[in-house]
Formats: structure tokens, sequence, C-alpha cells
């Protein structure tokens, strides 16, 4: 099998790949997100559709092209109208007349002969053991990675040079993406910290202004898509903190293993009083990091919303009453195929001051 | 003495202020971009030198703003450069710092801007279309053949306004032929245009913000005496208009290059107001490194290139705001 998976920021190009590799697959990545993916994504999918669907959609076509025969993606019921994004792409794809065979993750509701099926076809005849291993690994790679993207939006805010500490991310990234051990892993991790702590260490007075970045899983992890605002934000002398990342999405897929999921049950509850319950996608737990940040003393958050999202709309809309209450500001953006960038830019810049601008006692003279 | 210049580069004009230390305006130049920012900057920066005795003048600092701020600060050697709502906002202020509300519409895009106890609190930009904005009102003025000045008193005399859609300007403008099809006249049509986009400017936005008195209206917009009505008769507020609508957003820029000079005391590095002699020069190339062909434009100074943007991966940016800030 030649597989392929959509890109997602640096987790399925790196983490994905590992797994798949070890379980015996060729694995085709889809070329990086660029303006053909979006166009290619545009000109075939559904025009009232996300922005998700339609790069996904660009993927998933490089792909093809460049020989890969089996697509792995995920479905099946909710978050959203997400669920049926794979059967979309799928008959999309086919009606292109590209031969290919479609295995889309589905989160086990009742038919769990269906995933193990599955996970059968994936294994390749490997046996359990070293199945499990492949799978470790790249959980392994796949957490790394998230910490390490963290970590680096602490310290790009406090960098002397500008685009350090994306270098010390890059670099550490590509030699997680080499390795095959744990061990490995875990060295390259503790390594690039320490090169992180070495940024943070130069300016570690400075007192940042802190945002945290909601909205809808893609759009908030594809850099591509969100026109690298983790980036712009940390040149702003802003320290970003993720409330949407793929780990905890992903055990909450696999929420029916455990049923005891803390972090998203104090988030849920901290969206109560405002949305008491879910609206679909990460409706319901935007609120709930918006009011959690603003508890922490955070100074702002960030919202972004993929054009036509319905849950995230929901929350936008509720988030006024949110912002009012907890005299918190919350900067929403929403982003469709454009890629002229200078109205981010301008709203992300206009935000920033709005921010400094309400700690004087902070930032006494630039506004 | 020490003067603080501001230049506002937007997608329809291009404005510069000059102040003193006192924050007082000296003097303004107001004119088109007609899509030459770096024309219009020279053109505007001549105007500048032409209407002050140079030998008083001694320029400490420069503010550029705008959406043509970048390309402008990297022109003129700009000290600071500032969104224009922050820019919009520091100059309101100065006029009245009890502000709680600014609207700002200008030629591509309008703003609302919120305040309290004289700091941003909220902003919005129009995230729908450019209904409402200057264009469309050039734009229908000329259908119209009325000229974009008289625009406004046109409405004012209208007794009986005309119900236009005003959601979009496809909507707006077919009811508008259809209005006039009907046999509506002129000015009726025009009042409710006004109407329109103000409805539109309304609700979508100040979408769900809170609109309180002292209300501002800036912006070239802001010369349209019909629009101004309709806004005082949605509100049921007074709105001000200050005297210098059209150049806010360049007093903005120059009170906040005024207290960048304040604070750090740097030299500026304007360029002089002999830049109009020297010859600008724009190069863009298509970078072939991805399927992304990013638009890569190189601007030159004498042949000396100075700076460089319009990459997405930053391998060729050569960022003047880099510098600066």
């Amino acid at each position: 099998m030649k597989v392929t998976l959509p890109n997602l920021g640096n987790l399925t190009s790196i983490a994905g790949k590992a797994l798949f590799s070890n379980l015996g697959h060729e694995v085709i990545l889809p070329p990086p997100n660029t303006k053909r993916t979006l166009d290619l994504g545009v000109r075939y999918a559904p025009e009232y559709c996300c922005l998700p669907l339609k790069i996904v959609l660009g993927n998933f076509i490089e792909a093809l092209e460049k020989g890969a025969d089996t697509i792995i993606t995920v479905g099946g019921w909710g978050p959203c109208r997400f669920g049926y994004y794979s059967e979309i792409q799928r008959m999309i794809l086919k009606s292109l007349g590209y031969k290919f065979e479609m295995i889309s993750m589905e989160a086990p509701r009742g038919n769990l002969i269906r995933m193990l099926n599955y996970i059968n076809r994936l294994r390749d005849k490997r046996s359990l053991p070293s199945f499990i291993k492949a799978l470790k690994l790249a959980w392994a790679k796949f957490g790394t990675i998230e910490e390490l993207e963290k970590e680096a939006l602490k310290a790009r805010p406090r960098e002397n040079i500008k685009g350090e500490t994306s270098q010390v991310l890059k670099a550490g990234l590509s030699l997680i993406d080499n390795t095959n051990t744990i061990e490995e892993i875990e060295k390259i991790k503790q390594k690039t910290l320490c090169d992180f702590n070495e940024i943070i260490k130069t300016n570690k007075t400075k007192d940042v202004i802190k945002v945290k970045l909601v909205g809808e899983f893609y759009v908030a992890l594809e850099p591509f898509v969100n026109h690298n605002i983790e980036e712009k934000l940390g040149y702003l002398g802003v320290e970003v903190e993720r409330g949407v990342s793929a780990r905890p999405w992903i055990t909450s897929l696999l929420k029916f293993l455990r049923k005891d999921n803390i972090q998203e049950e104090i988030i849920e509850k901290a969206a109560k009083p405002y949305l008491a319950q879910s609206v679909g996608g990460e409706g319901q737990s935007t609120i709930g990091h918006i009011v959690l940040a603003s508890e922490k003393g955070m100074d702002g958050a960030i919202q972004v919303i993929p054009f036509t999202c319905m849950p995230e709309v929901v929350a936008e809309t509720i988030n006024k009453k949110v912002s009012e209450d907890l005299d918190f500001p919350v900067l929403t953006l929403i982003y469709d195929e454009q890629t002229g960038e200078e109205g981010l830019v301008t709203r992300l810049d206009a935000f920033v001051d709005l921010l400094k601008m309400k700690k004087p006692e902070r930032h006494p003279i630039k506004r | 003495m020490s003067e603080f210049l501001g230049v506002d580069v937007g997608s329809i004009s291009t404005n510069l202020a000059l102040i003193n230390e006192e924050g007082e305006l000296l003097n303004e130049v107001y004119l088109r971009t007609q899509g030459q920012p770096i024309e219009a900057i020279k053109e505007g920066i001549e105007g500048m030198r032409q209407s002050i005795s140079l030998n008083s003048i001694n320029v400490r600092g420069v503010g550029t703003t705008g959406s043509g701020r970048v390309l402008a600060g990297t022109i003129v050697g700009a000290d600071i450069v500032k969104n224009e709502i922050t820019s919009q906002a520091v100059a309101t202020l100065q006029i009245n710092p009890q502000v709680r509300t600014i609207f700002e519409i200008g030629g591509q895009d309008s703003k609302i801007i919120i305040l309290q106890n004289g700091i941003v609190v909220d902003f919005g930009m129009n995230t729908i279309c450019a209904a409402g904005t200057g264009s469309f009102l050039d734009q229908q003025a000329y259908r119209l053949k009325i000229p974009i000045e008289e625009f406004g008193d046109y409405a004012l005399k209208s007794t009986n306004s005309v119900r236009i859609a005003g959601r979009c300007t496809v909507f707006a403008e077919s009811d508008m032929i259809h209005k006039q099809q009907l046999g509506y006249e002129k000015k009726d049509i025009i009042a409710g245009l006004c109407a329109a986009l103000v409805r539109n400017y309304l609700n979508n936005v100040a979408k769900g913000k809170k609109i309180c008195s002292p209300i501002f209206f800036q912006g070239g917009v802001a010369s349209n005496s019909g629009i101004r009505k309709s806004f005082k008769k949605e509100l049921g507020e007074e709105v001000v208009v200050p005297g210098n609508h059209k150049v806010m957003g360049a007093i903005g820029a120059a009170l906040l290059a005024k207290e960048e000079f304040e604070s750090t005391g740097k030299e500026t590095s304007f360029r002089g107001f002999d830049l109009v002699e020297k010859e600008y020069r724009t190069r863009g190339f298509e970078c072939d490194g991805c399927p992304n062909r990013c638009e890569v434009v190189e601007i030159f100074i004498e042949d000396e290139l100075v700076a460089r943007w319009g990459d997405r991966c930053g391998k060729w940016s050569l960022n003047y705001s880099q510098v600066v800030t």
C-alpha cells in the first residue's frame, strides 16, 4: 500500500509518517500546503464547505498525483459536518477518476468490528507486539512535537534574534523525524527544550502579553491555513497558549476507553454558564477555554474560525457576552481562501496594542 | 524646534500631517493614492515641503499608518509603523480624552473603535464587503453623475427617503436601479442609500458593540453630510466630525512618532524632504521555489535595494519594519 495522510502542521508529516512506515507501508506525503493545494481544493469542493475540507481535498489530489493509492483520514460521527468530509472527499476524488482506497478511521460507535477490521488491514500481517511498538513510537513523536511547538511559543516573544526560536524548533523536529527509538526522541526533546530555555533565559523578566488561541481544530493547528498566526503573534511579542491541541482531541475520540477525561470536564464546566451543551466541533470548548484563560489572568484570546463553521459561529456570538462579563478581550478571525495578509496583520497588530494599552502599568510608553 | 510627521497611505487617499512638540497640527496634505502609493507619498512630501518653511522645521520623528504603511515606512524612513486602528484612536483621544466610540469609514474598509477611560477596549473591521465604504459611494455618485462632494447634500434635500437594501453592494445597486426606474427622485434614492449604508455599518461592523457617546466619525466618508445625518438619526445621538477628520490617521501616526521619540530619544530615520528628488523603483518577481509562487516585491532607492517582501516562507524578506521595530 502506498499510504498518504492529510497535512496537519508537523503532526501527520512526522508522527503519522512514522506510524505507517513502521507498519511496513510506503508513505507518500502530500507536498506542503501551497496556493496550488488551495486552488485544487477550491476548484473541486462544494463552494459552501469550509476551508479544512478544501485544503485536505487538495492534499489528497496532490498525494494521488505523486502515486499514493491509499488515503488514511479520520471521519465518522461528529464532531460537526466534518464527520461526513471523508465520504464527500472520497466521492469527489472518485468522480475525478482517481483510483484509490480510502480508510477513514472512525471512533467506533457500537461497531467495534469495523474498526478492528481497519486496524487489521493497516497492521499488514505484523505481529501484535510490533504493531503496538509502532503505535507507541508514533505516539511519542506526536506528543513530543506538540510539546516542542508549545515551548517554542514561550520562547519566541523572548528571543533576541528574530527567527531564532523557529530555527531551533525546525532543527529539533527534523531530528525527531529521522529517529526511530523512543529513547532518542526523549534525548532530542530534552536538548531542544534546553535550547529554548537558553532563549527564554536571555529575557526572563520580559513581561510579555499572553494570549490564548482557541477555535476550530484544523484552522488553529495548520499554519498554512491560519497564515502562521502563532509565529506572527510571537514576533509581536505575544506568548501564545494553545487552547486546541491534537493529543487531547485524539484521547477524547478514545473516550470509550476512558471515561474520566478530567481536562475536558474542567473546560466543559467553565463553559457551562454560557453554553450548557455541546454545539458540535469545538464550540463549547472555545468558550470554556476563554473563561479559563481569563481566570488564569491571561491578557486576551483569539478565536480562529473557518468561514461557514457553525459551531464556532455559535461560540462567537456567545463570546461577546463572555468577553463583556469578564472584561476579557477576544478577537475573532474568520478564515477563508484569501491569501492576502494585510487585513490579518492589521487586526493582530491592533489587538496586541489594545492588550498592551490595557496594562498601562506594564507598558507605560509604547501604546 | 521639534516636529513630527505622520503619513497615512490608504487605498484611496494618502494623507500627511505635520505636528509640533505640543501635538498641534502645523500642516496637512490630503490627496488621492490613485493606485500609485509611491508617487502619492512623494507628491505629499513635496506638497508639505512647499507649504512650510524648511528652515524652521526639524523633523525628529516619522510615523506611518494605513494599509500601505510598510511601503510608506520604507519610502520616507519611518521610526514607527503602526496599524490604522491605534493611529486613529491616538489622534481622537488627543481631541477628546473621553471619547467612547470612533466610526472610521475610508475608501476600502470601515472600522469601529470602542474606547473606555482613554484606551481602546474593542474594535471591529468590516468583514463582509465594501458596502458602506467610500469606493461604493464614489461609484454610485459617478453613475448618477453627481460630484462626490455634493452627494451628501442631495440626501439632505430629501423629504421622502426610499428604502434601499444595504447588506451588499450588489443588492443595493440593483435596488437603486429598480427604484430609479419606478420614478423616484435622485435625492430620495441617495437619501435611501445613505440610510442603507449606515444600517449596514451598524449591523455588520458595529454588530454587538455598545455604542456610547461621545461618538466621533472620521475618515473620508465623514465628509458626506447625508451619511452624517443618517448616523444621527439612526443612533439618536450627537456624532462629532472633527475638523481634520480626513487626516486623523496621519495625525495619529505623527503623535505616535512623537511618543516614540520622547521615550527612546532615538535619532530619526527620516530620509528628509529631499527624498522627492530621489528615484524610487519597485521590481517584482515570482519566486519559483515552490508552488506558492509568491510575488516578491523589491524596493530600490537610486538602485540601492532597501526592502523586499511578499514571500510566505521568509527566504527573501528584507523587511523595513524589521529594521524599525
